[in-house]
């Protein structure tokens, strides 16, 4: 499996970022402190304040975390405190666990914008970029022998023009009124081998259509549908 | 210096534990074993059956071996062999013959065959096996998602033997992992799961007489059998009546 074509650069920077910043915070408050922490024990109480209870939403298929109630902290507290003494020495150490939530939910919503700026989701070229090893596979009996990839695909991905899924339609047009014997499919090729825009972790699925005018490109996030004038393909006779 | 000698000693016997393990665990697995000790190890863990014949021995790779037997009580069953612990091991016997997928490894479709020992009785031409996955759409606050049906068929002749290994096509396996590539890039949440209708893929088979009547192969759907455990891993194929396939020309 190629590791290259699921992997999401820009979740990376932000997550080595958000880490960075708060090990730098964690440096500083122990630099602050007069009674100084172990260190390790330090680095626990931190993992520790981040356990936290949080709400969760969906923000443009993408889940956001809003810490609400301190519970890393709570516990921590509830060991430390019969100790006063070393609850004094990590107590901050647990808050910082705890905020560093909010740095992670502030990496979450620079991800997001970003990432749609590199990797617009409504741009066929971002879930296709590499075509070199592309091949088309019949998924379907209805689908015509073993068509071929036009090598000028990618300038005419260019052209496609996004437009409505109409699921149940499709649906209905093929299971209504037909015996399963004549059923035909409407996407009965699949492309594969291709890859995504580098650095978009966006590898998906591809389904080409019965007249090889549609794209139906599946992330597992959603599903975007394009249509082109010319057909992609080319069949072998 | 004594605690260096000490220190050195641990070493060296860490080392040869090392690579003891290593040999036992990794090296070349010895010669198959001859006819005769394949059905006395057949007969002596599986007693309910009398192994008298052994018709094959076919290599899924080098440490999975399918072999098909005939017993005293004319079934037509298989044993799945394992290079298991230093040594060639049972994992599974079935009298009954009907197809099954053997997954080599689980996480690579490439090492997933098909086995299958029909009964000469049941006077069987062909198989069809079939990969599958339903046509299927999802409509939710004006977010719609479509799966288109997969269905993709490969025949196989019995004409010359009633009893066979055979990888899965090449294409199905591009499809099994093009799917899980994509589920590996961007987990999505949980509650996004929904917008999404059951994406799982199956296997399924028809048999056909040698007209090429759809045929039930009665004696090779009996019998029994037992496993060692998780050694190897079957699947169940589902029989498919013509009328369910699509498409048909």
């Amino acid at each position: 499996m190629n590791i290259e074509s699921t992997f999401d650069v820009v979740a990376t920077v932000f997550n080595i970022i958000a880490w960075s910043g708060i090990l730098f915070w964690v440096y500083r408050v122990y630099k602050k402190q007069i009674i100084k922490p172990e260190i390790w024990k330090m680095l626990i109480v931190m993992i520790v304040g981040l356990f936290s209870f949080s709400i969760k939403f969906n923000l443009f298929q993408s889940i956001i975390n809003i810490p609400i109630l301190p519970l890393g902290v709570w516990i921590l507290y509830f060991i430390l405190k019969p100790r006063e003494e070393s609850w004094q020495k990590y107590r901050s150490f647990a808050w910082v666990g705890f905020w560093a939530n909010f740095i992670f939910l502030a990496a979450t919503l620079l991800t997001l914008p970003i990432h749609y700026l590199i990797y617009p989701n409504d741009k066929l070229s971002t879930y296709i970029s590499n075509i070199e090893h592309a091949a088309i596979v019949t998924i379907h009996p209805s689908g015509n022998g073993q068509p071929l990839v036009k090598d000028d695909l990618l300038n005419q991905l260019e052209t496609m023009e996004k437009q409505k899924i109409n699921s149940s339609e499709w649906y209905q047009d093929i299971v209504i009124n037909s015996d399963t014997n004549e059923r035909n499919e409407r996407f009965p090729y699949q492309l594969v081998g291709t890859f995504p825009k580098w650095g978009s972790g966006l590898h998906s699925i591809i389904y080409i259509e019965e007249d090889g005018k549609g794209i139906l490109v599946s992330t597992p996030k959603e599903q975007l549908y394009f249509r082109s004038e010319m057909s992609l393909i080319e069949r072998v006779e | 210096m004594k605690k260096k000698s000490f220190l050195m000693t641990g070493i060296a016997v860490a080392v040869i534990l090392f690579a003891m393990i290593y040999w036992f665990e990794f090296s070349e697995p010895n010669p198959f074993p001859p006819i005769e000790q394949l059905l006395e190890e057949i007969n002596n863990s599986y007693p309910e059956v009398t192994a008298k014949l052994i018709q094959d021995t076919s290599f899924v790779d080098e440490r999975h071996v399918v072999v098909p037997f005939i017993s005293n009580e004319n079934m037509y069953g298989l044993s799945y062999w394992v290079w298991k612990n230093h040594e060639w091991q049972i994992a599974e016997i079935d009298t009954s013959g009907i197809p099954r997928l053997f997954k080599a490894n689980k996480n690579n479709p490439s090492s997933y065959y098909f086995v299958w020992n029909i009964h000469p009785g049941d006077a069987l031409g062909s198989i069809e096996f079939y990969f599958v996955r339903d046509r299927n759409f999802y409509v939710s606050d004006n977010i719609h998602t479509y799966s288109p049906k997969i269905q993709m068929m490969k025949e196989v002749s019995l004409k010359d033997k009633s009893y066979g290994v055979m990888q899965l096509p090449e294409e199905w396996v591009t499809i099994i992992e093009e799917f899980s590539k994509s589920q590996l890039a961007n987990k999505p949440s949980p509650s996004f799961q929904h917008f999404f209708p059951d994406q799982s893929m199956y296997f399924g088979w028809i048999p056909y007489d040698e007209m090429k009547r759809e045929s039930y192969p009665e004696l090779s759907s009996n019998g029994g059998g037992f496993s060692t455990g998780d050694d190897v891993e079957l699947e169940h194929v589902m029989i498919f009546n013509r009328v369910d396939v699509e498409y048909l020309k």
